[in-house]
């Protein structure tokens, strides 16, 4: 009996000891420990394409307008729309969001910018050397087709503008109307990264309007 | 030297000396497994080619580098082709010592102008085979990527927050090494008191037996239900090397405990059965 007793009480009074003298140091390292641990095990077996699947659809009512809370709000790097522009060789997928993987798949929107029909300025970016290497052909008045999975949506190009690369008033995020601008490298056809970049500007010419609601 | 005879505060004071023998036995076990895994630039290593950590590390710095190719409207493998993954093993391998051997930032570094140009040599043949003149704008654009695809292979090639293990090593060592003398000094006290003071030295020796499971319990039980409870699986890294870096880290120092603790309770095991058969043989004579 004391070969297996003692040993266990040994056991519990030894950890007793421990934690009560190693406790200034115990409840901080624990506390970081489940500050950097989350509720589930990462799955890095998750493929990126998950995401990749767009259904569109138009669910405006009659006097075309759409309830936000209708609306499934893409995540960062699902795909919601497609973009063609007619004659500028220009037709891509937009996802949201636009890190390097989100830009190697298609066109990005930033997450600072409004999804289109809300009101405001959608913002996307694209590489010069793929999706948006059509950009140098599209000229003033052209027809952006934007269709979403709520809503189909027409812009017409109204300016084009090369600007430096840290020019933040090439774009105004804060627009109280629905409009959309393109972003490129710039100029086209050359190697490396360059320190300017190519805006198309376009405004909405129809589309159905997102109203916020929170009912369904 | 008073010889201690069965009365229970002779029995006490046998139990609290088998106790405090296994509690600085635990120490010193512990202690030694610290050093070596922890404190031990080596066992960093072990631990990176037991993962398959230099072959992850390459590939998603591949794939990072291969991300600026897209903007800079280059063939992607130009871009992965630069490093090998013999070069970034090296280099990591190397930060790592250099961390755990030079306090501050004395060590190895990575010469990133060496890469830098490296990469611009490769580029700048690219360009040159697509018929372009590399001066001017395109030289300073190739320039600019060949900085950013250097900057990207340090950043994968010096392993994450291995300067402060290295300081917190350097620092913790010398303490470490002090703690362990002491307890053996006070181990071996116990030890040769207990058996100087003890009428019935198999009464002695059944303490230490009870003493070394005790230390091998403790080694093993902890550690077995934290790595049986897989909390450190729950660790929320994003990049996979470097989580599967951080749970193979973790999941190895605990088994060396739970290894040794085992290995203290197969030789309690064993000690106990020795002193059973000699009383026993004694009985028969």
């Amino acid at each position: 009996m004391a070969f297996f007793g003692l040993p266990l009480i040994f056991v519990i009074l030894a950890y007793v000891i421990i934690y009560f003298i190693a406790e200034p140091i115990i409840t901080p390292v624990s506390s970081v420990f489940d500050m950097i641990t989350g509720d589930t095990i990462p799955d890095f077996s998750q493929t990126q394409n998950t995401n990749d699947i767009l259904e569109i659809s138009n669910i405006a009512d009659q006097a075309n307008i759409i309830s936000s809370a209708e609306i499934k709000i893409p995540r960062n790097g699902d795909v919601y729309a497609t973009l063609t522009i007619d004659g500028a060789g220009v037709n891509t997928s937009v996802y949201y969001g636009d890190d390097n993987a989100i830009l190697r798949k298609g066109v990005g929107q930033y997450t600072g910018s409004m999804l289109p029909g809300f009101g405001s300025t959608t913002l996307l970016g694209g590489h010069v050397n793929t999706y948006f290497k059509g950009l140098k052909n599209v000229k003033v008045g052209d027809v952006i087709n934007i269709n979403t999975t709520y809503g189909a949506y027409e812009y017409t190009v109204t300016n084009l503008k090369v600007v430096d690369y840290q020019d933040k008033t090439a774009y105004d995020l804060a627009a109280a109307y629905d409009n959309l601008i393109l972003y490129t490298c710039y100029p086209f056809g050359t190697l490396g990264f360059t320190a300017q970049r190519y805006f198309v500007y376009a405004e909405l010419t129809s589309g159905p309007k997102v109203k916020y609601t929170t009912d369904k | 030297m008073h010889i201690i005879r069965n009365n229970s505060n002779h029995v006490f004071l046998r139990v609290l000396t088998s106790f405090l023998v296994s509690l600085f036995s635990f120490m010193i076990v512990a202690l030694l497994i610290i050093n070596s895994t922890f404190l031990n630039a080596q066992f960093i290593i072990n631990v990176f080619e037991n993962h398959n950590f230099y072959v992850q590390m390459y590939n998603e710095y591949s794939q990072e580098v291969e991300y600026l190719a897209d903007p800079a409207g280059v063939d992607s493998k130009i871009m992965s082709s630069v490093m090998t993954q013999e070069e970034m093993q090296q280099d990591i391998v190397n930060t790592v010592y250099s961390a755990y051997n030079y306090k501050g930032a004395a060590g190895f570094s990575i010469d990133k102008d060496e890469i830098e140009n490296r990469f611009f040599d490769k580029l700048s043949n690219y360009a040159i085979s697509l018929g372009y003149t590399v001066e001017g704008d395109i030289s300073t654009n190739l320039q600019y990527v060949s900085k950013c695809a250097a900057s990207t292979y340090e950043t994968y090639a010096k392993f994450p927050y291995i300067d402060y293990l290295g300081n917190f090593s350097i620092q913790l060592k010398k303490a470490f090494g002090i703690g362990l003398v002491i307890s053996m000094i006070i181990v071996f006290a116990m030890i040769i008191s207990l058996y100087l003071t003890t009428e019935w030295k198999h009464r002695a020796t059944r303490a230490i037996v009870h003493a070394l499971s005790g230390s091998g319990l403790m080694l093993v039980i902890a550690p077995m239900a934290f790595l049986l409870s897989n909390k450190i699986k729950y660790i929320a890294i994003t990049t996979k090397s470097i989580y599967d870096f951080a749970v193979g880290y973790v999941e190895e120092v605990l088994v060396m405990f739970i290894i040794s603790g085992i290995g203290l309770l197969i030789a309690s095991v064993l000690v106990f059965l020795f002193v059973y058969k000699r009383q026993h043989e004694k009985a028969l004579h």
